[in-house]
């Protein structure tokens, strides 16, 4: 074999060697490919796994992230209905649903993401501007529109992502709410007002209570008394009255001896030392006194 | 060629080659066998106990769940494994933006300090490691959503107290279900609170509501002693004022019974022997009255009234006529 034919094949050979695996390549599980053909994309787009296509420079590959990717905003200040400034953090889930039209649109990541925060800026500046402070933060779970909001953002940015670029908005998520920075010093005022109070709510509270359990005693005191005066008096009175039932039925035997008794007795009982008495002399005890 | 001195590398190539050559058979028996060693030995892969993998032929998962264990694949880079330890459960922390805790608003718009750890299991690792990019930063901001969602209708008073488990709970299952939404392919082991707490600001006036609430309760506490207190008293004086009653009820009668009794003695004698009885008792009656009293006789036939001073018991003289023959004063028994 001549020389020259020698080198030919030689510089062929190498020339397939570098050109040839070119046209076999591998899509990996987290990506789809598109093929372009002198710059054109091919239809068709590309699972996991080995594929084959004409040798570079006819035919490029184009990679494209089929996961589902994360976007975390940078929180934003917005405008509630009731004009109140608020701080919305959001981020966004999001896939390409369509290689071909993203590559054609947008083609990067970072273009992607651009595109996503000034919808998701315009939709969820809108949907905020909505509604009143109270659909975001509020002791009755009922009024709360957290999701619905984020929903409705959602769906809206998806419109256009969808139709212009071939991306598919799984979910617009706020997953933070707070008052702008400078409003701090304000809110832990109102904080530190509003716990004053209720601490001297408290306490006025129990003190009420301790004067009403004061009351309920002290009135039951004065019940318990009263009912065991009642209660003495009738005892009293019961014996009082068996006592003079013993006495009517003795003097009763002979109410004239008790008459006499009695006047005997209340003579002796009311006569002391500072009693005069005044006798006439000719009754029968003046005699016997005179005698003595 | 002229036989130069050439150098002895050049002549050792040679040779070798020679030799090489001339053994070609064997040597390229050999040859293939150690290939073969070499490829086996690059086929062979092991799954640690606790962990999981992935098997990836030429970029395409064809075993999202291989098992711990002896395993073959191919050789030469056309197979790849992924493995993680789908048995251990990964702890998280969820920081804020600023600083370590997140500041929150809670229901009744106050501020909270919150520092989150969730912890989590890789369920699905065929999903974790290719379906989703950073599945971490997904937990993360899940996890945060549903704390959020929490603590705006919570008021701060349960956030701090009551409620921390049940928030731990509620976050969990709502951050569970969006992550299954998604897709992600963990599950949610734990989400816990390690800190929450006031602003450092109005910490202070927080410690003052629960000392409030601790007063107060004392004060109640202390009502409700003394009232105890005052009503046993109160019962006590009761039953005093019964027994009192009975007693004097009882004494009473006792006078009542005695003097009877002693009535019906006399009345005994009296019918035994009247007038000496009635007699008997009255000269004792005047005896006794007539030792103690002072006596003035009247002689008959005085002037018919006399002047008596009665000494009243306050020492000062009530002028007193009495006109003898009437019918008052001591009768006549």
């Amino acid at each position: 074999m001549n020389r020259r034919l020698r080198i030919v094949l030689l510089v062929a050979g190498l020339g397939a060697g570098i050109i040839l695996p070119t046209s076999v390549f591998s899509i990996h599980q987290t990506e789809t490919g598109i093929v372009t053909r002198f710059g054109r994309p091919l239809a068709g787009v590309l699972g996991p796994g080995l594929h084959v296509k004409a040798p570079w420079p006819i035919d490029r590959v184009i990679r494209v992230d089929a996961r589902l990717l994360l976007f975390d905003n940078e929180p934003t200040e917005m405008l509630t209905l009731d004009r109140k400034n608020v701080v919305i953090d959001c981020f966004l889930c999001w896939r390409v649903e369509d290689p071909l039209r993203f590559t054609q649109t947008v083609g990067t990541r970072s273009q992607a993401e651009a595109r996503l925060l000034d919808l998701a800026s315009a939709a969820l500046g809108a949907a905020v501007g909505s509604e009143p402070m109270e659909s975001f933060i509020n002791l009755d779970p009922s009024a709360v529109r957290l999701d619905e909001i984020s929903r409705i953002a959602g769906t809206e940015v998806n419109k256009v992502a969808s139709g212009s670029f071939g991306i598919r908005v799984e979910s617009l998520t706020i997953n933070g709410f707070n008052l702008p920075p400078q409003n701090r010093a304000s809110v832990i005022e109102r904080m530190r007002a509003e716990r004053a109070r209720i601490a001297t709510a408290y306490r006025s509270e129990g003190e009420e209570e301790a004067m009403k359990i004061e009351a309920a005693a002290d009135a039951q005191r004065e019940r318990i008394l009263a009912q065991a005066m009642a209660e003495a008096e009738a005892t009293r009175g019961e014996g009082e009255a068996e006592a003079l039932a013993v006495f009517a039925r003795a003097y009763g035997k002979d109410p004239e001896f008790y008459r006499f008794l009695r006047t005997l007795e209340s003579y002796e009982r009311t006569i002391d030392q500072d009693t005069t008495i005044v006798l006439e002399a000719d009754a029968q005890l003046s005699e016997a006194l005179r005698d003595r | 060629m002229t036989a130069e001195a050439q150098p002895w590398s050049v002549r050792a190539i040679e040779a070798g080659s020679r030799w090489m050559i001339s053994r070609r058979r064997k040597l390229s028996g050999i040859g293939l066998g150690i290939v073969a060693v070499f490829l086996l030995s690059q086929s062979i892969y092991t799954v640690e106990n606790g962990s999981s993998a992935a098997l990836l032929r030429l970029g395409r998962v064809i075993d999202s769940a291989v098992p711990p264990g002896l395993h073959f694949h191919l050789p030469l880079g056309i197979d790849t494994v992924a493995a993680r330890r789908t048995d251990e459960v990964v702890r998280l922390e969820i920081l804020g933006d600023t600083a370590p805790s997140l500041v929150l608003l809670t229901g009744d718009e106050n501020l909270i300090d919150a520092q989150l750890v969730v912890q989590y299991r890789i369920l699905d690792l065929g999903r974790f490691l290719f379906g989703v990019e950073e599945p971490e930063e997904q937990i993360r901001n899940v996890v945060r959503t549903a704390f959020q969602h929490q603590i705006s209708v919570s008021s701060v008073e349960d956030v701090l107290t009551s409620a921390k488990a049940r928030l731990q709970v509620e976050s969990r299952q709502n951050a569970q279900r969006r992550l299954d939404d998604l897709g992600v392919g963990v599950v949610l082991v734990s989400v816990n609170l390690s800190a929450v707490a006031p602003p450092a600001e109005a910490a202070s006036a927080f410690r003052q509501v629960s000392d409030a609430r601790a007063e107060a309760a004392e004060i109640v506490n202390r009502a409700r002693a003394a009232s105890e207190q005052s009503l046993r008293l109160a019962r006590g004086s009761a039953d005093q004022d019964r027994q009192q009653a009975s007693a004097a009820a009882s004494a009473r009668r006792s006078e009542a019974d005695g003097a009877a009794r002693r009535f019906e003695q006399l009345l005994a004698r009296r019918i035994v022997a009247p007038q000496q009885t009635r007699d008997t008792l009255k000269f004792d009656t005047f005896e006794k009255i007539l030792s103690r009293a002072e006596v003035v006789l009247v002689p008959p036939g005085q002037a018919r009234h006399i002047e008596i001073n009665l000494l009243s018991r306050d020492g000062s003289e009530v002028p007193f006529e009495k006109p003898l023959g009437s019918s008052r004063g001591p009768e006549r028994p």
